[in-house]
Protein backbone atom coordinates (compact mmCIF):
# COMPACT_ATOMS: atom_id res chain seq x y z
CA UNK A 1 0.00 0.00 0.00
CA UNK A 2 1.31 3.45 -0.89
CA UNK A 3 1.42 5.42 2.36
CA UNK A 4 3.56 8.30 1.07
CA UNK A 5 1.87 11.62 1.66
CA UNK A 6 0.76 13.20 -1.60
CA UNK A 7 1.28 16.89 -2.03
CA UNK A 8 -1.43 19.23 -3.24
CA UNK A 9 -1.73 22.84 -4.30
CA UNK A 10 -4.36 25.49 -3.66
CA UNK A 11 -3.81 28.98 -5.01
CA UNK A 12 -5.85 31.75 -3.41
CA UNK A 13 -6.22 35.50 -3.78
CA UNK A 14 -6.12 37.84 -0.81
CA UNK A 15 -7.91 40.67 -2.60
CA UNK A 16 -6.67 44.19 -3.17
CA UNK A 17 -7.21 45.44 0.37
CA UNK A 18 -5.08 44.09 3.20
CA UNK A 19 -7.42 41.48 4.69
CA UNK A 20 -11.11 42.23 4.27
CA UNK A 21 -11.45 40.91 0.73
CA UNK A 22 -10.10 37.46 1.53
CA UNK A 23 -12.82 34.82 1.10
CA UNK A 24 -13.70 32.42 3.90
CA UNK A 25 -12.50 29.54 1.74
CA UNK A 26 -9.15 31.24 1.05
CA UNK A 27 -8.71 31.88 4.76
CA UNK A 28 -9.43 28.25 5.59
CA UNK A 29 -6.94 26.91 3.02
CA UNK A 30 -4.27 29.26 4.34
CA UNK A 31 -4.93 28.11 7.91
CA UNK A 32 -4.75 24.41 7.06
CA UNK A 33 -1.75 24.34 4.71
CA UNK A 34 1.61 22.79 5.61
CA UNK A 35 3.29 25.73 3.96
CA UNK A 36 2.03 29.06 2.58
CA UNK A 37 3.91 30.96 -0.10
CA UNK A 38 3.09 34.64 -0.29
CA UNK A 39 3.15 36.91 -3.32
CA UNK A 40 1.64 39.95 -1.63
CA UNK A 41 2.91 43.44 -2.30
CA UNK A 42 1.78 44.85 1.00
CA UNK A 43 3.35 44.23 4.40
CA UNK A 44 0.00 44.55 6.18
CA UNK A 45 -1.47 41.92 3.87
CA UNK A 46 1.49 39.64 4.60
CA UNK A 47 0.95 40.15 8.31
CA UNK A 48 -2.72 39.16 7.92
CA UNK A 49 -1.72 35.90 6.19
CA UNK A 50 1.07 35.17 8.67
CA UNK A 51 -1.39 35.55 11.53
CA UNK A 52 -3.41 32.67 10.01
CA UNK A 53 -0.49 30.30 9.56
CA UNK A 54 3.03 30.60 10.99
CA UNK A 55 4.56 28.53 8.17
CA UNK A 56 4.65 31.33 5.60
CA UNK A 57 7.41 32.02 3.10
CA UNK A 58 7.52 35.17 1.00
CA UNK A 59 8.32 34.90 -2.69
CA UNK A 60 9.62 38.49 -2.69
CA UNK A 61 13.29 37.52 -2.44
CA UNK A 62 13.14 36.41 -6.08
CA UNK A 63 12.61 39.97 -7.34
CA UNK A 64 15.75 41.86 -8.34
CA UNK A 65 16.31 45.08 -10.19
CA UNK A 66 17.56 44.27 -13.69
CA UNK A 67 16.35 40.66 -13.56
CA UNK A 68 13.61 39.72 -15.97
CA UNK A 69 10.28 39.05 -14.37
CA UNK A 70 9.95 36.07 -16.67
CA UNK A 71 12.85 34.46 -14.79
CA UNK A 72 11.49 35.58 -11.42
CA UNK A 73 8.12 34.03 -12.18
CA UNK A 74 9.71 30.80 -13.43
CA UNK A 75 11.64 30.54 -10.16
CA UNK A 76 8.45 31.18 -8.17
CA UNK A 77 6.78 28.35 -10.07
CA UNK A 78 9.72 26.01 -9.41
CA UNK A 79 9.64 26.79 -5.69
CA UNK A 80 5.90 26.14 -5.44
CA UNK A 81 5.98 22.91 -7.47
CA UNK A 82 8.98 21.59 -5.52
CA UNK A 83 7.10 21.93 -2.21
CA UNK A 84 4.15 20.00 -3.65
CA UNK A 85 6.49 17.28 -4.97
CA UNK A 86 7.91 16.99 -1.44
CA UNK A 87 4.44 15.93 -0.28
CA UNK A 88 3.29 19.16 1.33
CA UNK A 89 -0.19 20.64 1.30
CA UNK A 90 0.81 23.92 -0.31
CA UNK A 91 -1.21 27.10 -0.35
CA UNK A 92 -0.06 30.11 -2.35
CA UNK A 93 -1.59 33.47 -1.51
CA UNK A 94 -1.33 36.10 -4.21
CA UNK A 95 -2.48 39.68 -3.95
CA UNK A 96 -5.74 40.46 -5.79
CA UNK A 97 -7.15 37.65 -7.92
CA UNK A 98 -4.51 34.91 -8.18
CA UNK A 99 -5.28 34.33 -11.84
CA UNK A 100 -5.20 37.95 -13.04
CA UNK A 101 -1.77 39.33 -14.07
CA UNK A 102 -0.18 36.39 -12.22
CA UNK A 103 1.86 34.03 -14.39
CA UNK A 104 3.32 31.65 -11.75
CA UNK A 105 -0.12 30.70 -10.41
CA UNK A 106 -1.29 29.33 -13.76
CA UNK A 107 2.08 27.71 -14.52
CA UNK A 108 2.25 25.98 -11.13
CA UNK A 109 -1.24 24.55 -11.51
CA UNK A 110 -0.42 23.15 -14.95
CA UNK A 111 2.80 21.54 -13.76
CA UNK A 112 1.32 20.05 -10.59
CA UNK A 113 -1.58 18.55 -12.55
CA UNK A 114 0.89 17.10 -15.06
CA UNK A 115 2.42 15.24 -12.12
CA UNK A 116 -0.96 13.70 -11.37
CA UNK A 117 -1.42 15.74 -8.19
CA UNK A 118 -4.31 17.95 -7.14
CA UNK A 119 -4.12 21.64 -7.92
CA UNK A 120 -6.88 24.21 -7.79
CA UNK A 121 -7.25 27.98 -7.95
CA UNK A 122 -9.82 29.88 -5.92
CA UNK A 123 -11.02 33.24 -7.25
CA UNK A 124 -10.19 36.45 -5.45
CA UNK A 125 -11.15 40.09 -5.72
CA UNK A 126 -9.23 41.82 -8.49
CA UNK A 127 -8.48 45.48 -9.20
CA UNK A 128 -11.17 45.34 -11.89
CA UNK A 129 -13.73 44.26 -9.28
CA UNK A 130 -12.73 47.24 -7.14
CA UNK A 131 -12.97 49.57 -10.14
CA UNK A 132 -16.52 48.43 -10.90
CA UNK A 133 -17.57 49.14 -7.31
CA UNK A 134 -15.67 52.41 -6.88
CA UNK A 135 -16.66 53.98 -10.20
CA UNK A 136 -20.20 52.59 -10.15
CA UNK A 137 -20.13 50.98 -13.58
CA UNK A 138 -21.65 47.83 -14.94
CA UNK A 139 -19.32 46.39 -17.61
CA UNK A 140 -22.20 44.42 -19.08
CA UNK A 141 -24.19 47.55 -19.88
CA UNK A 142 -22.51 48.36 -23.19
CA UNK A 143 -19.73 45.80 -23.07
CA UNK A 144 -16.19 46.35 -21.90
CA UNK A 145 -12.70 45.90 -23.33
CA UNK A 146 -9.85 45.42 -20.91
CA UNK A 147 -6.14 45.37 -21.84
CA UNK A 148 -2.72 45.74 -20.31
CA UNK A 149 -1.16 48.99 -21.59
CA UNK A 150 2.00 47.59 -23.19
CA UNK A 151 0.10 44.85 -24.96
CA UNK A 152 -2.34 47.51 -26.11
CA UNK A 153 0.56 49.37 -27.74
CA UNK A 154 2.30 46.34 -29.25
CA UNK A 155 -0.63 44.34 -30.51
CA UNK A 156 -3.00 45.55 -33.13
CA UNK A 157 -6.14 45.34 -31.05
CA UNK A 158 -9.41 46.69 -32.39
CA UNK A 159 -10.69 49.30 -30.00
CA UNK A 160 -14.46 49.75 -30.05
CA UNK A 161 -15.14 53.28 -28.75
CA UNK A 162 -18.76 52.42 -28.08
CA UNK A 163 -17.64 50.11 -25.34
CA UNK A 164 -16.10 50.90 -21.97
CA UNK A 165 -12.29 50.69 -22.13
CA UNK A 166 -10.02 49.69 -19.28
CA UNK A 167 -6.28 49.95 -19.92
CA UNK A 168 -4.16 48.56 -17.10
CA UNK A 169 -0.75 49.63 -15.80
CA UNK A 170 -0.56 52.73 -17.95
CA UNK A 171 2.50 54.05 -16.14
CA UNK A 172 4.48 51.13 -17.57
CA UNK A 173 3.08 51.51 -21.07
CA UNK A 174 5.79 50.44 -23.53
CA UNK A 175 8.10 48.97 -20.86
CA UNK A 176 8.70 45.50 -22.24
CA UNK A 177 12.13 44.63 -20.83
CA UNK A 178 10.37 43.17 -17.77
CA UNK A 179 13.46 44.03 -15.74
CA UNK A 180 12.38 47.37 -14.32
CA UNK A 181 11.23 47.36 -10.72
CA UNK A 182 11.19 50.98 -9.73
CA UNK A 183 10.04 52.89 -12.78
CA UNK A 184 7.52 55.63 -12.26
CA UNK A 185 6.09 56.13 -15.67
CA UNK A 186 7.07 56.04 -19.27
CA UNK A 187 6.46 59.34 -21.07
CA UNK A 188 6.94 57.95 -24.62
CA UNK A 189 4.61 55.04 -23.87
CA UNK A 190 1.93 57.37 -22.54
CA UNK A 191 2.30 59.65 -25.56
CA UNK A 192 1.83 56.71 -27.89
CA UNK A 193 -1.16 55.56 -25.90
CA UNK A 194 -2.72 59.03 -26.18
CA UNK A 195 -2.05 59.03 -29.92
CA UNK A 196 -3.92 55.75 -30.37
CA UNK A 197 -6.81 56.94 -28.22
CA UNK A 198 -7.02 60.20 -30.20
CA UNK A 199 -7.85 58.16 -33.30
CA UNK A 200 -11.03 57.02 -31.60
CA UNK A 201 -12.08 59.79 -29.22
CA UNK A 202 -12.40 63.59 -29.29
CA UNK A 203 -9.31 65.27 -27.85
CA UNK A 204 -11.21 66.47 -24.77
CA UNK A 205 -12.85 63.12 -24.08
CA UNK A 206 -12.73 62.36 -20.39
CA UNK A 207 -10.89 59.44 -18.98
CA UNK A 208 -10.38 58.42 -15.39
CA UNK A 209 -7.05 57.40 -13.94
CA UNK A 210 -7.93 54.91 -11.28
CA UNK A 211 -6.11 53.02 -8.61
CA UNK A 212 -7.83 50.81 -6.06
CA UNK A 213 -7.21 51.45 -2.37
CA UNK A 214 -4.98 48.89 -0.69
CA UNK A 215 -5.22 50.26 2.83
CA UNK A 216 -8.55 50.74 4.64
CA UNK A 217 -7.66 54.27 5.73
CA UNK A 218 -7.05 55.40 2.15
CA UNK A 219 -9.52 56.21 -0.59
CA UNK A 220 -9.14 54.86 -4.12
CA UNK A 221 -7.38 57.28 -6.48
CA UNK A 222 -9.89 58.59 -8.99
CA UNK A 223 -8.58 61.36 -11.21
CA UNK A 224 -10.62 62.70 -14.09
CA UNK A 225 -8.55 63.97 -16.97
CA UNK A 226 -8.18 63.83 -20.74
CA UNK A 227 -5.95 61.42 -22.60
CA UNK A 228 -3.58 64.10 -23.85
CA UNK A 229 -3.23 65.53 -20.34
CA UNK A 230 -2.41 62.12 -18.92
CA UNK A 231 0.73 62.09 -21.04
CA UNK A 232 2.10 65.13 -19.26
CA UNK A 233 1.06 63.98 -15.81
CA UNK A 234 3.66 64.47 -13.11
CA UNK A 235 5.39 61.25 -12.15
CA UNK A 236 4.51 59.75 -8.83
CA UNK A 237 5.63 56.49 -7.39
CA UNK A 238 2.28 54.79 -7.52
CA UNK A 239 1.37 55.69 -11.06
CA UNK A 240 2.74 52.62 -12.74
CA UNK A 241 -0.08 50.28 -11.91
CA UNK A 242 -2.89 52.77 -12.26
CA UNK A 243 -5.32 52.14 -15.04
CA UNK A 244 -7.11 54.38 -17.49
CA UNK A 245 -10.84 53.96 -17.55
CA UNK A 246 -12.69 55.42 -20.50
CA UNK A 247 -16.42 55.49 -20.60
CA UNK A 248 -18.90 56.32 -23.23
CA UNK A 249 -19.59 59.98 -22.36
CA UNK A 250 -20.07 62.03 -25.55
CA UNK A 251 -20.26 58.80 -27.50
CA UNK A 252 -23.70 57.22 -27.46
CA UNK A 253 -24.11 53.47 -27.17
CA UNK A 254 -23.62 51.61 -30.44
CA UNK A 255 -27.04 51.38 -32.12
CA UNK A 256 -28.64 47.98 -32.43
CA UNK A 257 -27.62 46.25 -35.62
CA UNK A 258 -29.37 43.67 -37.67
CA UNK A 259 -29.33 40.44 -35.69
CA UNK A 260 -28.19 37.18 -37.18
CA UNK A 261 -31.60 35.59 -36.69
CA UNK A 262 -33.30 38.19 -38.94
CA UNK B 1 1.52 48.88 25.74
CA UNK B 2 0.92 50.54 22.38
CA UNK B 3 -0.61 48.38 19.67
CA UNK B 4 0.72 48.25 16.16
CA UNK B 5 -0.74 50.19 13.25
CA UNK B 6 -0.40 46.96 11.22
CA UNK B 7 -2.87 45.19 13.52
CA UNK B 8 -5.09 48.27 13.45
CA UNK B 9 -5.21 48.26 9.64
CA UNK B 10 -6.09 44.55 9.51
CA UNK B 11 -8.78 45.02 12.16
CA UNK B 12 -10.14 48.09 10.37
CA UNK B 13 -10.38 46.12 7.13
CA UNK B 14 -12.29 43.25 8.69
CA UNK B 15 -14.37 44.82 11.44
CA UNK B 16 -17.27 46.96 10.22
CA UNK B 17 -18.01 48.40 13.66
CA UNK B 18 -14.46 49.62 14.05
CA UNK B 19 -14.58 51.07 10.53
CA UNK B 20 -17.81 52.93 11.29
CA UNK B 21 -16.28 54.37 14.44
CA UNK B 22 -13.13 55.30 12.51
CA UNK B 23 -15.14 57.13 9.86
CA UNK B 24 -16.85 59.20 12.56
CA UNK B 25 -13.68 59.99 14.49
CA UNK B 26 -10.45 58.59 13.05
CA UNK B 27 -8.02 59.92 15.64
CA UNK B 28 -10.10 58.98 18.69
CA UNK B 29 -10.74 55.50 17.29
CA UNK B 30 -7.06 54.96 16.59
CA UNK B 31 -6.17 56.27 20.06
CA UNK B 32 -8.75 53.99 21.72
CA UNK B 33 -7.28 51.05 19.81
CA UNK B 34 -3.92 51.85 21.36
CA UNK B 35 -1.73 53.25 18.60
CA UNK B 36 1.47 54.99 19.60
CA UNK B 37 1.79 58.77 19.43
CA UNK B 38 3.93 58.62 16.28
CA UNK B 39 1.41 56.42 14.48
CA UNK B 40 -1.51 58.52 15.71
CA UNK B 41 0.19 61.54 14.17
CA UNK B 42 0.12 59.84 10.76
CA UNK B 43 -3.64 59.52 11.01
CA UNK B 44 -4.11 62.99 12.46
CA UNK B 45 -2.08 64.47 9.58
CA UNK B 46 -3.73 62.16 7.04
CA UNK B 47 -0.24 61.31 5.91
CA UNK B 48 -1.34 58.45 3.65
CA UNK B 49 1.72 58.82 1.48
CA UNK B 50 3.94 57.89 4.41
CA UNK B 51 1.62 55.03 5.43
CA UNK B 52 1.62 53.72 1.87
CA UNK B 53 5.41 54.09 1.66
CA UNK B 54 5.83 52.01 4.81
CA UNK B 55 3.60 49.15 3.77
CA UNK B 56 3.07 48.99 0.00
CA UNK B 57 5.77 47.65 -2.28
CA UNK B 58 4.65 48.52 -5.77
CA UNK B 59 7.82 47.03 -7.26
CA UNK B 60 6.21 43.66 -6.69
CA UNK B 61 2.92 44.41 -8.43
CA UNK B 62 2.36 41.53 -10.83
CA UNK B 63 2.85 42.12 -14.53
CA UNK B 64 2.07 40.50 -17.84
CA UNK B 65 5.19 38.89 -19.32
CA UNK B 66 4.06 37.81 -22.77
CA UNK B 67 4.38 40.56 -25.35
Amino acid sequence: MDTAKKGSLVIVGTGISVAGQMTLAAKSYIENADIVFMGIMNKVGEHAVQSLNPHCISLDDLYQQGKSRALTYAQMTDRIVQAVVEGKRVCVAFYGHPGVFVTPSHEAIIRVRELGLDAVMLPGISAEDCLIADLGIDPSRFGCQSYEATQFLFRDYRLDPYMTQIIWQIGLAGEATLSVLDSTHSQPGLALLAEILSEHYPIDHELIIYEAATLPICEPKIEKTQAWRATTRKADTNFHFSCAFIRYTKIPPRPFGKTRVD
Amino acid sequence: MAKSIVDFLVELDTNSKLMEAYKKDPVATAADYGLSGEELKLIEDKNWEEVSKRFDDIKKAPRVINY
